[in-house]
């Protein structure tokens, strides 16, 4: 049984604006059915990725492959994909119930077709009782669930989503988070999702695209991108992290490597498959450093030891985060969950990080 | 971040470039039935009834084709300033005014809009004719022992021209003032201002778009008046529009009447390029007079 | 807004009431003296009679003036429409370079003096062999017609984004399809105010109608000035109040199409 998803190829896309390189030859697979998502800083390129996809922006050059077929010159109205857009966009001249029911109708299906599958979709959604007010009756979810059902009630295999929880206020969008799994899931269609929320796009995404300046920086699922980042870009931008300039680095026994920062720290690492070329930088996530008293014993599994002071305690719900600087001068953070039977440290403090070689990381600089 | 970063390049189906060709029609019926008359019109005052400056020359030797482009000028000028006396304390007003009361304002004001201008001078005509509605009260009141002769007159002209004018005046400047900030005064209380400053040092300049959309609206459609100055002006306010419909369809002397309609063009658009100049930029022209408020 | 000083806010109140009543008072003239029993102009108005309406109504001249005038309107408001809702999609989506001074050009008649435009259209009518048919009167206009309908389309355009035409297409809405279902049912309540405007405003046209016309083509207005020159009598009062009472029921067709538009159009924004 065919799947109900598209693939869709990348090949080579590029669009400039004269000089100014909006996205660099770019090259992608997504898979049929997967939720492939795009994050990034503005004008990172993901955006127009994305209009490219839709028709909108026409390519400067490349190959965009939906099911094997390029449709760089087929109109967007040609290419039977969804689209769902931060403003809605809903017809306000037309009831719920004629929105959804547009695409079918222009696809000549019979009236009592378009019924059934209308309310199918209004059911899907979970709105199933509004099909006769006016959009601006409804309340901005409502609006972007109504959305949604149009432009999947015509089972397009590709949906594109440009931002669509970006108007809506975090606890509606936690919860049309989760509509939209269980949307996808219903569906199976293949899903491109743009989002600046990172834990947005890893909350919803097989996979994701992390973007910079017109180039994919990094792909992958949401677990892999956060323990194995590729360089320091993307180990910062998703989630916190701790990173350290590489001044030096010696091998020391088979696996693991003793580095060097910048400003002297010295810090162990295993060695992982990162190729020692270039600028490097070391990597620690917060919550993988463990913080005690200064003097401590040493604990067995812990390799690197960086003294240091407590410049603030900040307590967030359930979490805290210990912001301490080293005797190096250098900037850490410290995440722990909350718990009462662990010791509490106060500013000006002084204490001592602890890691384990295996969570500190060696990554590329670029 | 939107998909207003999505923009629209050139592609058989996109749909901007498509739009642009819909300006084809009516551009090329304004070139035809506007720009080219206008052009002959500046052509013929040089050209009829002989090559050169004649017409003009004609005009700066008389003295009353020169009192009545003058006349148009400063009666314009009249015109716009009192006005926007009055307009601004009725806009302000009704910048303040909701729901019913303000639809009741807005009525008084739109409906005369609504009543023919041939109409509305007729009226006045009636109110400032020697048995009419002024002269009747003035005898009753005790004021006037004889009937006054305000017909034909300046002051019959200006009454009546005010009254034409005052919603073109009125509308501009209610629109801008009710996109005013109200927080902005507000915030001008908490520092220190009273009333009179708040007003004179914040409210004032924030209503000036307004002042100026209004008062060149006015400027320039008293500068081309026709109706009420041929009714209730009479020969001593003669007005440009009148002069150039007499020299034209009474004396047909359509060189002149061309040179003069070229005179009054240019006043008219050197009062435009000025109002660009001064307020930079001439779509806040389009879009204040056209609906500012939604765009 | 701001808290005026306590004596300043009656006497502005007053001065406003003031001048409320100044713009309607000609208005309300011209009405009781329509049914005026005396043959002549004076006001207040000694008795009472419809007798003027009557005699209108049974005038072969104004009969004929105000067929003229409705013959002449309503082409003149449906090319208004055409050429004046073209001009504003192609300025509002199309993204043209110089879009500003297209807009200039497109809303300059109305701004211009009448008698400029009369006398510059009169030789070309002339050539055309147009002058003094009804033809003439359209189009000349037309030409002032086109401004009012650009502006009411333009506000109506600006109101919502083109992302509902982008949404359209992604649809599966091809361009003919998308102006066709999306845009013009937007556009539809600012295209009927416009040519109402348009309408009225040819209706109340005095100074290119002079020109344009001839004596079997005369519109109201020209009627109602050429009597006025002659003799003043209460017809031109009838005529007048009928002419009002007309332009009033086109200001609450107007009125009533304002208000349904900005409930439908109020919802999609951005």
């Amino acid at each position: 049984m065919a799947s109900r998803g598209a693939s869709v190829a990348l090949k080579g896309l590029t669009k400039r604006y004269g000089t100014v390189v909006a996205l660099a030859p770019t090259d992608l697979v997504v898979e049929p059915g997967e939720f492939f998502s795009l994050i990034g800083p503005s004008g990172s390129g993901k955006s127009t990725l994305l209009g490219s996809v839709a028709g909108f922006l026409p390519p400067t050059a490349g190959r965009i492959e939906l099911d094997g077929k390029d449709v760089v010159s087929v109109p967007p109205y040609q290419r039977n994909l969804g689209m769902v857009f931060q403003s809605y966009s809903l017809f306000p001249h037309m009831s719920v119930f004629e929105n959804v029911a547009f695409p079918l109708r222009l696809r000549k299906v019979g009236s009592g077709e378009i019924k059934r599958r209308v309310e199918r979709m209004l059911e899907i959604v979970r709105l199933p009782q509004l099909g006769s007010r006016r959009p601006e009756q409804l309340s901005g979810g409502q609006q972007q669930r109504v959305a949604l059902a149009r432009a999947a009630v015509y089972d397009p295999r590709l949906l594109l989503m440009d931002e669509p929880l970006g108007a809506l206020d975090k606890n509606l969008r936690e919860e049309m988070q989760y509509e939209i799994r269980q949307f996808h899931r219903t569906l199976g269609a293949t899903i491109l999702y743009v989002t600046h929320d990172q834990d947005e796009a890893a909350t919803l995404s097989d996979r994701i695209a992390i973007m910079k300046d017109g180039r994919i920086a990094q792909v992958g699922g949401p677990r892999e991108l956060y323990e194995k980042p590729g360089n320091a870009f993307v180990a910062g931008f998703l989630g916190e992290a701790n990173l350290f300039d590489v001044a030096d680095v010696k091998a020391n026994g088979s696996d693991r490597v003793l580095i060097t920062t910048r400003d002297g720290l010295q810090l162990a690492s295993d060695r992982r498959d990162a190729s020692l070329a270039g600028s490097l930088v070391a990597c620690i996530r917060p919550e993988a450093l463990a913080i005690q008293q200064e003097g401590a014993a040493p604990q067995t599994q812990c390799k690197s030891y960086i003294p240091g002071r407590v410049q603030d305690v900040v307590y967030t719900a359930g979490t805290v985060r210990y912001h301490v600087t080293t005797v190096t001068g250098a900037r850490c953070l410290v995440k722990l969950t909350s718990q009462r039977h662990l010791p509490q440290f106060d500013v000006g403090q002084a204490v001592t990080l602890a890691c384990s070689s295996a969570d500190t990381l060696l990554i590329q600089k670029e | 971040m939107t998909e207003g970063e999505i923009r629209s390049d050139y592609q058989p189906w996109l749909i901007s470039r498509r739009y642009a060709w819909l300006l084809a029609a009516p551009a090329l019926f304004l070139l035809v039935f506007f720009l080219w008359p206008l052009i002959r019109v500046v052509v013929r005052g040089f050209v009829d009834p002989s090559f050169g400056l004649t017409n003009y020359r004609q005009i700066l030797a008389s003295p009353v084709h020169l009192k009545v482009l003058w006349n148009t000028v400063t009666t314009a000028a009249i015109v716009t300033f009192l006005c926007l006396l009055i307009a601004y304390p009725v806009a302000f007003a009704m910048a303040r005014a909701k729901g019913a009361r303000l639809q009741i304002m807005a009525a008084f004001v739109i409906v005369p809009l609504w009543t023919s201008v041939v109409i509305r001078s007729y009226a006045w005509m009636v109110v400032f004719q020697r048995r009419g509605v002024l002269n009747d009260a003035l005898s009753a009141l005790g004021v006037v022992s004889e009937p006054v002769r305000f017909l034909p007159g300046a002051f019959a002209l200006n009454v009546g021209m005010v009254h034409i004018m005052l919603p073109f005046m009125i509308l501009p400047l209610l629109a801008n003032m009710r996109a005013i900030d109200g927080s902005l005064l507000r915030v001008a209380e908490v520092m220190g201002a009273n009333p009179l400053q708040s007003f004179l040092r914040v409210f004032l300049p924030l209503s000036l778009p307004g002042i100026s959309a209004g008062g060149l609206l006015v400027f320039m459609m008293s500068l081309g008046f026709y109706i009420t100055p041929a009714l209730l002006g009479g020969p001593q306010h003669m007005m440009a529009a009148v002069l150039i419909e007499q020299q034209a369809n009474g004396l047909l002397n359509w060189g002149l009447a061309s040179a003069l309609s070229t005179v009054l063009l240019a006043v008219t658009i050197a009062i435009y390029l000025v109002y660009v100049r001064v307020t930079g930029g001439s779509r806040a022209a389009s879009d204040t007079l056209g609906g500012g408020e939604r765009s | 807004m701001l808290r005026l000083l306590p004596l300043v806010r009656p006497v502005i109140a007053a001065f406003v009431g003031v001048v409320l009543i100044y713009l309607v008072l000609p208005t309300f003239v011209v009405l009781p003296l329509s049914f005026s029993a005396q043959e002549y102009l004076s006001f207040p108005p000694q008795g009472f009679s419809i007798k003027w309406y009557q005699r209108l109504a049974a005038n072969p001249t104004w009969l004929d003036a105000t067929l003229n005038s409705l013959m002449i309107g309503i082409p003149t408001a449906l090319l208004s429409m055409v050429l004046g809702t073209l001009g504003a999609l192609a300025v509002v989506r199309g993204s043209l370079v110089r879009a500003s001074l297209l807009s200039a050009l497109l809303v300059a008649p109305m701004m211009l003096p009448h008698v400029i435009l009369a006398i510059g259209l009169y030789p070309v009518m002339l050539e055309l062999g147009l002058l003094r048919s009804h033809i003439a009167a359209i189009l000349a206009h037309t030409v002032i017609g086109i401004p009012l309908v650009f502006l009411t389309v333009t506000a109506s355009l600006r109101s919502y984004s083109g992302s509902l035409e982008r949404a359209a297409m992604t649809l599966g809405a091809n361009l003919w399809q998308t102006f066709w279902k999306v845009t013009l049912p937007m556009i539809l309540p600012g295209v009927m105010v416009g040519g109402i405007l348009a309408f009225a405003s040819s209706f109340d046209e005095l100074m290119l109608s002079l020109f344009m016309t001839g004596a079997t083509t005369r519109t109201l207005p020209r009627l109602m000035w050429e009597q006025m020159s002659d003799f003043l009598t209460p017809v031109i009062a009838a005529a007048a109040s009928l002419v009002f009472a007309f332009s009033l029921v086109m200001l609450g067709m107007a009125a009533l199409l304002q208000k349904r538009s900005s409930t439908a159009g109020g919802g999609a924004h951005g």
